[in-house]
């Protein structure tokens, strides 16, 4: 190789697009060549240099973290505009999932089984993305995450952790539901217990059910919710349904009671026990 | 329902998975191609919520961060550019190849010329000089030098000629060798012989 054939190899080698070949012959030409030596010290210096530099300015971890999280909060809005029925926006008549039928309220002897009307859905169509997604993606996590169950008394001892209120009575069995697991988890900074029950048919992860049980101190309701609340006898509920996500808010005594589903076809009320008006 | 519901989960998982892991090296390109922070986390979330949105194009096992790459730079030439677009103020043909090597003969130092001439270059001066690189030029030369892309990746993601790219990135190179050589005589941490 001459002087020109080797300069022209120059940014070729010193960014790694050059054959082996190619590298060999350069080195043998550079280990004669004074001149094509000095070019390559400077130029292949000048580079370390510069990439040096530049990568040393990394940017703060919180910064990232933050911009990380708008992007988060941008695809969660992204999968709400794709699945309409979570839009909010009440789509069609036809999309409406049958849980917006039921017609009656009926209260029994040891828990009140609370049955929703269709009349309030429309305004329990509503959508408030910040406050209710950490909780539709608990629900969505549950599957993976959770401690199965082991004992009645396991669970009450994760529950004793999130509330000193023990009145709350855990269903081990909902209809054909089953409770499968449950933990502490900290959600929206709050201390929730989290259930999850399991179709005893089907166990896929599409029909479980969520119970989140907070104290009502820890938990401020969004005011958003509160004015789509839904009251029947006396009894408030909030609605809210997103990405096909349903989540139900619903106060015993000192605890909010959360329960989440994507499967419409169950009346997520009847795994509250013991309701009261909020 | 539950289909559609397992549909979105699914995708949203493998996004998380493939993509975001290449935020920070995207934010810290968008920093360098625009000047301040608040366009460079626009251009990101922009760039993602693009790529979420187009996920069914993305071919999976195929480079996904040349591919975000593609996208950012892509929103950045249509809508971004125009915004920061810095005049060239020196016509690069006039700057000699190989234009650091022929100063450091120049130099009036004792010792390995380009040590002493980079030991005396701050950082700041590195960003600035690479700031004001006209656009078309600092892009490549980002893409290469910070990114560490290949020619190929590079052409993928400008949309560019391999020679194309290869032409700006050696003209890049030679304006940077030209400003930053300038800014260490101007600031007086060398001195050059003829003056």
């Amino acid at each position: 190789m001459n002087c020109q054939e080797v300069l022209n190899l120059l940014y070729d080698i010193i960014d790694r697009e050059a054959s082996e070949i190619d590298v060999k012959e350069v080195q043998e030409h550079l280990k004669h060549c004074k001149d094509c030596f000095g070019v390559y010290k400077v130029e292949g210096a000048l580079q370390h240099f510069i990439s040096e530099k530049i990568k040393s300015r990394n940017e703060p971890s919180p910064k990232l973290e933050s911009l990380r999280m708008k992007i988060v909060e941008q695809l969660d809005q992204i999968d709400c505009e794709i699945n309409p029925d979570g839009a909010g926006d009440g789509a069609s008549e036809s999309r409406r999932p049958p849980f917006l039928g039921f017609t009656k309220i009926l209260a029994a002897a040891a828990a009140i089984v609370i049955i929703i009307g269709a009349g309030f859905l429309i305004s329990g169509y509503f959508h408030h993305d910040e406050f209710y997604i950490p909780l539709e993606r608990a629900h969505w996590n549950a599957g993976e995450n959770l401690i199965p169950y082991k004992n009645i008394q396991h669970l009450y001892s994760a529950l004793s952790h999130t509330t000193k209120d023990m009145n709350y009575k855990i269903n081990q069995d909902v209809n054909n539901y089953q409770l499968i697991g449950g933990q502490q988890e900290e959600i929206m900074q709050a201390n929730m217990t989290h259930f999850v029950y399991a179709d005893k048919a089907d166990r896929t992860e599409s029909r479980l059910v969520s119970v989140f049980v907070v104290p009502a101190e820890q938990f401020i309701l969004d005011e958003e919710l509160k004015k789509h609340q839904v009251t029947i006898n006396d009894i408030v509920f909030y609605d809210h349904n997103c990405r096909g996500c349903r989540l139900v808010f619903h106060r015993v005594g000192d605890l909010i009671v959360i329960t989440a589903t994507t499967e419409k076809s169950v009346n997520l009320l009847e795994f509250i026990p013991g309701q009261q008006a909020i | 329902m539950a289909d559609q519901k397992s549909e979105i989960i699914q995708k949203r998982k493998a996004f998380e998975k493939e993509a975001l892991p290449h935020m920070d090296a995207l934010y810290r390109t968008a920093l360098r191609m625009l000047k301040n922070q608040s366009d460079a986390e626009d251009l990101v979330q922009e760039a993602f919520a693009k790529a979420y949105r187009f996920w069914d194009k993305f071919e999976p096992g195929s480079n996904c961060r040349a591919w975000l790459f593609k996208i950012m730079t892509n929103i950045f030439i249509n809508d971004y550019r125009s915004k920061s677009r810095s005049p060239v103020s020196v016509n690069v043909d006039e700057i000699d190849d190989y234009y650091l090597y022929k100063q450091m003969d120049s130099l009036d130092q004792d010792g390995d010329p380009e040590q002493v001439l980079f030991s005396k270059i701050f950082d700041d001066d590195v960003k600035k000089a690479i700031e004001e690189l006209p656009d078309d030029f600092k892009m490549v030369v980002i893409l290469s030098f910070l990114e560490g892309f290949s020619y190929q990746e590079i052409a993928e993601i400008t949309d560019l000629q391999l020679g194309t790219v290869k032409s700006r990135l050696h003209r890049g190179r030679k304006l940077l060798q030209k400003k930053l050589y300038d800014y260490a005589i101007k600031n007086g941490y060398i001195k050059d012989k003829t003056q």
